[in-house]
């Protein structure tokens, strides 16, 4: 079984994930996003019942049990986000024509999402995410990749970028203007 | 709403792993202002439905107010966690240690060369990853600063950012880097 902590790990991590992809199937109107939302949704509710039964299991005496009380609502609230973050894909479903303005709702928030094309003369093709280390160096997180008619959300470190990959990124404008010269290739990385 | 959420939920993280009360009341005080906005926008969105005999943009609005208000919700019960008067459980923070973004927190010293810039100025967040949630100065503290925002010596700041970040920004506010 695993371990708590390693729950706790993945849950908030994975909380984190939904909401940024939640915004991002509306900023980008996409169906495909809103899927890996409930796919994520049914993830997250399972790891919070594993999260209760291994805390359960752990409490030996009524002090023990008062501290083990927090892991247990700290688990259920990485539920109630999920679920929240769940309800925004589900706007979704409201007919395309009734709802033009929504896109455009978080213009002006502090942290953006946007989508960034990689050309085939970016500096940046067949590297690894990891190596890159693009997070620490631009302050712009890639939370998927559309490659082709396939995605892969929460890119691993080892995951190389190829041309005609569309990063998805949330972050600082300076950082998203950085990377939009680097994908087109008007701008080495190095 | 959004932005608000976001800084509440980092909060609540940053409230649990510091196990701090005043982090924790701040997100409390937080959690009323998302409410505050969160009634005005839907008076607001059932008037204008009313004026425009259309009602599918109100509620669209409504719908998503909704969302985000259930997400400051959560970062409420994990806020609550740390007012309960018991020692969050040591699992609690080494789990957010170790999740890929991490929260982190160091006292700017004399010779940093983060002392009197701004937070727009040093343009951290773009240049090193991690953003600045909240600065403790003196007694009082500074939640979600903001662009204009300085930082002073002395000054104990709490940030996010990828695990990779944290040596070098610690090493910023410390004046052992003197490049960003």
């Amino acid at each position: 079984m695993e371990s708590v902590k390693d729950l706790l790990v993945k849950i908030k991590e994975k909380s984190e994930l939904i909401v940024d992809l939640a915004y991002s199937a509306l900023i980008l109107d996409s169906e495909d996003m809103a899927k890996e939302v409930e796919l994520l949704e049914e993830e997250i509710n399972d790891l919070t019942y594993k999260i209760k039964i291994s805390t359960m299991l752990a409490a030996n005496n009524p002090e023990e049990a008062e501290q083990l009380a927090g892991i247990l609502e700290v688990a259920d609230a990485a539920k109630n986000l999920a679920n929240a973050a769940t309800d925004i894909v589900y706007l979704l479903d409201i007919d395309i024509t009734m709802r033009p303005f929504l896109p455009s709702l978080f213009l002006n928030a502090d942290e953006k999402i946007h989508a960034v094309k990689i050309y085939p003369n970016s500096s940046i093709v067949d590297r690894k995410i990891g190596e890159l280390n693009i997070e620490k160096e631009t302050g712009v997180r890639v939370i998927a990749i559309k490659r082709g008619r396939r995605w892969i959300y929460d890119p691993e470190d080892y995951v190389r970028i190829k041309a005609d990959d569309i990063l998805i990124i949330r972050g600082t404008e300076d950082g998203y203007n950085f990377m939009e010269r680097v994908a087109r290739g008007e701008e080495s990385w190095d | 709403m959004k932005n608000i959420s976001e800084l509440m939920v980092d909060l609540a993280y940053s409230a649990l792993i510091f196990n701090n009360k005043e982090i924790a009341e701040e997100v409390k005080y937080l959690e009323e202002k998302i409410d505050e906005t969160y009634y005005k926008l839907q008076e607001a969105a059932i008037e204008r439905a009313i004026e425009e005999e259309n009602s599918a943009p109100a509620l669209i609005l409504i719908r998503l107010a909704t969302s985000i208000e259930a997400i400051s919700d959560s970062a409420v019960e994990i806020a609550n966690v740390v007012l309960r008067d018991i020692e969050p459980h040591p699992v609690l923070l080494e789990s957010i240690k170790e999740s890929d973004i991490s929260i982190t927190r160091a006292r700017v010293r004399e010779g940093s060369i983060l002392a009197n810039k701004t937070l727009g100025e040093l343009n951290l967040a773009s240049e090193t990853g991690m953003w600045v949630i909240a600065i403790k100065r003196g007694n009082y503290w500074i939640f979600g600063p903001t662009e204009n925002t300085m930082i002073k010596v002395g000054d104990i700041l709490l940030a996010k950012g990828p695990i990779e970040g944290v040596n070098h920004f610690h090493n910023l506010c410390s004046g052992k880097d003197k490049k960003i």
